[in-house]
């Protein structure tokens, strides 16, 4: 009876990993497809990939992407790390309800209210804006990844420092800060990789001039088709996946605390 | 030693905490008081006060919420919103749940890996995941047209997958399903065998056990997984976007239409701002449910 | 002067009085520990005197210093902790070094130090290992070899053998004894095992609730509790409620609950008519199966009731004719082995007058 209901469990388990891969796999595969209209499968080729390569406008919006991405991942981790030290050191009111509620509201409401907030203080919608709103949402989830980091760190360890002679700060050089640092890391790449990866408050903080790899996707989806998008996102997959695998090796549980 | 300690603590908590005032706050408080206002001369939105000879005016008004409740298209599509959203709960509930509780079940040098390979797809890119279902859903592809093939046997007039209600239902499933997973998991991982065990000895068949002990423990679970994917699923726009076509319209749709199309800022504050209110009082109610359901059963 | 002077020291978190108003004096080079069952306040005591926890009343002092405004860095105490907290990411040598390097004493001598540090705890060759590399018992001793390299004046030790299985124990308390020794440290000891704060202490402080009990010597706590509490807590006692009828001395006649009339010892004087508990160690009690009652001797007849070999004594439950049941510890010492005794024997129970304590409450 047991068998049957746990076999009955797998089999469902791996109809649900299906679902999730499936799609994806198919983006990959037609990547690879000669064919214009991605239903046929009529040969493979690296086609698709070299039109990328030559497409300017994809080129440009990959090194914005990638310029926010680094600018955006680099500050929100010095400013996420410091965050998630005070959230587990002291007793804040305000801060923790800070650090929550970007993640908590849905992206459309911060995307539009940074947008009228821009626009107000007459600051001029491009790179830049798009840079300050990234950093906005990368600082919360790398303070809730040092603090969960934080907070598995035996306390001990510390008072043991400072029993033998360490000072606050030394303490934390010499103890704390090692000990968090693959947190910390792993926090600033899965920033890098959240910023590289989102739409929809890029979308209304963009303005006319600058071009993410994402906007441009969404752009060719809403206009033509062509298959050059499963090529980009091809590429976008494999380079999130290879640093999301870098990062589940630093620091396991920041992964899911992402999630 | 205080000051010390005071000052450290400034310098610490200080930068992020501007930071987010600047960027999180600021912004939100303005589009608060910008619902009150009225759209500019060529959209956007018009000052909000301004001075004369007599001192400061305040240029504000109620039209915004007034036409918001007057109309009822608006009301419709808050309720069509927070209907899919619980249907894409419910959805995501019913798909994860088997899979939470076969992880959860595994052995444990299984888990970790068992888990990356849920996160993975979650941290590839959310356009190119969409944009998949795209591909599937398409009427060129083989799933539309089995399905039209079995309609037309059936002598059923062919419906299109893409662009519609079910599109973006798939659509918003498929983006949210590992938001619901890893709150389940965390909760199931947590239960003692030993509970079952005791059950079965005492008689319970196994459609009982995870009736009477197995779902009520993980109730936590469910409304932490269910809160992370109903309040994004309310607020989804670019799921309805691309994969809804015009009947798949969600309300958020409505909002990106007020400020980049429309460019009535104020009035989209104000449906905003509505929808601000929605998603904090069920996060309220989530937590209220939670409470419970966490204190009575862990009593 | 005594090295450590703890005057009305109070701590409180919330409502509940963790230390309440605890005054003691403890003597250079004494291995001095605190006992009592959890919660009772000496895992905070020790907090108080290495400075982890602030002290709400009263006042701390090494060797004639105030160590109120002393954070725990520079107070001249080390701690061992009980999880050891050896730090994960730093090997053997550099966790030993460590107080050494927060000193900046030069490389080159730490080396030497950390050195000489490792032959004293017989650790030679594992300078360069790491912490979860190591056994239980090896990870004890770097933490030791941690506290004491640059020789402080007082060195706390918060329950470091209760992760050890039972062997290990007792042969860590052989070297713990020998180490204090040796070193001439003042050892500020924590357990909550009677038996262990007995063989390695000169003196113990019995607390509870915060407060403490009674201090004095090993012997003389297990021999003259001063109340029922610490007869209870130290070692195992029959307990049995009593008033005082006359006084004689140091002998006492009490009026016992469900026993008689008992002659017992005393400490302190009483009156007669004060109620109180009479203190019997098992061991004291002698079981024959014929006894004539002498004099200076309480001597009953009762039935053997039950009985716990534990293969080097038995413990009999005996049910007295009063109904009282008093439990006597004998050793086998019978050269064939076993118990002398069986359920169902009649026989009779006898103890010195001066075994029994007369205790308040």
């Amino acid at each position: 009876m047991l068998k049957n209901s746990s076999t009955l469990r797998w089999l469902s388990a791996l109809a649900v990993y299906a679902f999730l891969y499936l799609p994806l796999l198919m983006v990959i595969l037609y990547s690879f497809n000669a064919s214009r209209l991605g239903t046929q499968w009529t040969g493979f080729t690296l086609h698709w990939y070299r039109v990328l390569l030559q497409d300017d406008e994809m080129l440009r919006a990959a090194y914005h992407s990638l310029l926010i991405a680094t600018v955006a991942s680099a500050v929100s981790t010095v400013l996420g790390t410091l965050a998630g030290l005070a959230l587990y050191r002291y007793k804040l009111r305000l801060l923790p309800f800070l650090i929550v509620a970007p993640l908590a509201i849905p992206e459309l409401l911060s995307g539009v209210s940074l947008l009228i907030f821009f626009v107000l203080i007459n600051f001029t919608l491009g790179l830049a804006s798009i840079m300050l709103a990234h950093i906005a949402f990368c600082i919360s989830f790398v303070a809730i990844v040092v603090r969960s980091r934080l907070a598995g760190m035996d306390p001990a360890l510390v008072e043991a420092a400072r029993d033998l002679g360490a000072t606050p700060w030394q303490s934390f050089r010499y103890i704390t800060l090692p000990l968090i640092a693959p947190g910390i890391l792993a926090g600033g790449l899965l920033a890098f990789t959240l910023s590289i990866d989102d739409f929809v408050i890029t979308f209304f903080t963009a303005g006319v001039g600058a071009s993410t790899l994402p906007l441009r996707i969404y752009t060719m989806i809403k206009i033509s088709v062509t298959p050059e998008v499963n090529a980009v996102s091809t590429i976008l997959v494999l380079l999130t996946l290879v640093i999301v695998a870098i990062a589940s090796r630093l620091a396991p549980s920041a992964l899911r605390s992402g999630a | 030693m205080r000051n010390r300690e005071r000052l450290t603590r400034w310098l610490i908590a200080g930068p992020p905490w501007l930071y987010l005032l600047l960027l999180f706050v600021a912004p939100t408080l303005i589009m608060v008081a910008a619902s009150f206002g009225w759209p500019g001369v060529e959209g956007g939105l018009a000052p909000l006060w301004y001075r004369d000879a007599q001192g400061l005016h305040f240029d504000l008004t109620l039209d915004n919420y007034i036409n918001l409740a007057a109309t009822s298209l608006y009301g419709w599509l808050f309720l069509k919103s927070l209907v899919y959203a619980v249907v894409v709960t419910l959805c995501c509930l019913i798909l994860a749940y088997p899979l939470a509780l076969t992880i959860a079940r595994s052995p444990k040098r299984w888990r970790d890996a068992l888990l990356l390979l849920v996160i993975l797809p979650f941290w590839s890119n959310f356009l190119v995941r969409i944009y998949a279902w795209m591909i599937i859903l398409g009427p060129q592809a083989g799933l539309s047209r089995l399905v039209n093939g079995a309609l037309g046997w059936l002598h059923m007039a062919p419906v299109a997958l893409l662009f519609s209600p079910f599109a973006v239902l798939i659509g918003l499933v498929y983006v949210h399903l590992p938001f619901m997973i890893l709150p389940l998991y965390a909760n199931l991982e947590k239960h003692d065998p030993a509970l079952l065990d005791a059950a079965r000895d005492l008689g319970a068949r196994p459609w009982q056990c995870f009736w009477q002990i197995t779902f009520p423990l993980s109730r936590p679970g469910v409304i932490a997984g269910a809160i992370l994917v109903f309040i994004p699923a309310l607020g989804a726009f670019a799921v309805p976007d691309i994969l809804g076509g015009t009947r798949g319209i969600m309300i958020g749709n409505v909002i990106k239409m007020q400020f980049l199309e429309a460019r009535d800022w104020p009035f989209g504050s104000a449906l905003s701002i509505v929808m601000t209110l929605l998603v904090l009082a069920l996060t309220a109610a989530a937590a209220w449910a939670a409470r419970r359901a966490g204190g009575r059963i862990y009593a | 002067m005594p090295v450590l002077d703890i005057r009305n020291a109070s701590r409180w978190f919330g409502d509940l009085s963790a230390v309440h108003d605890v005054s003691l004096q403890i003597e250079a080079g004494e291995f001095f520990t605190l006992l009592g069952p959890s919660g009772c306040g000496k895992t905070t005591l020790l907090r108080l005197i290495a400075g982890f926890e602030p002290l709400d009343q009263g006042q701390i002092f090494l060797g004639g210093r105030d160590m109120s405004s002393f954070p725990p860095e520079a107070r001249p105490i080390h701690t061992v902790f009980q999880s050891y907290a050896l730090f994960p990411h730093m090997s053997v040598a550099e966790n030993i070094g460590f107080p050494l390097r927060m000193r900046s004493v030069s490389r080159a001598e730490i080396q030497a130090r950390v050195r000489e540090a490792l032959d004293d705890v017989q650790l030679p060759q594992m300078a360069g290992r790491y912490p979860d590399e190591l056994s239980g018992g090896q990870r004890q001793r770097v933490a030791i070899a941690r506290a004491l390299i640059d020789q402080p004046e007082i060195l706390l030790l918060d329950e470091p053998l209760a992760a050890l299985d039972l062997k290990l124990r007792e042969q860590m308390r052989m070297e713990l004894i020998k180490l204090q020794q040796e070193v001439g440290i003042t050892f500020v000891y924590v357990t909550h095992d009677q038996s262990e704060a007995l063989a390695l202490s000169h003196r113990i402080a019995v607390m509870n609730e915060g407060k403490v009990i009674q201090v004095d010597v090993p012997d003389r706590i297990y021999e003259f509790p001063i109340n029922r509490f610490v007869a209870d807590f130290i070692g195992t006692c029959n307990l049995i409620d009593a008033v005082v009828a006359a006084v004689d001395g140091p002998i006492v006649q009490l009026l016992a609950d469900g026993l008689g009339t008992v002659r017992a010892h005393i400490e302190q004087a009483v009156q007669p008519g004060q109620a109180g508990v009479l203190a019997l160690r098992p061991e004291k009690l002698r079981i024959d199966h014929d006894h004539a009652p002498a004099p200076g001797e309480n001597c009953f007849a009762g039935v053997i009731r039950h009985q716990l070999y534990l293969g080097d004594v038995t413990r009999y439950m005996v049910q007295l004719e009063g109904g009282v049941t008093l439990e006597a510890l004998l050793p086998n010492a019978a050269a064939g082995g076993g118990s002398s005794f069986e359920i169902g024997d009649q026989v009779q129970l006898a103890w010195h007058d001066r075994a029994g304590r007369f205790l308040n409450a």
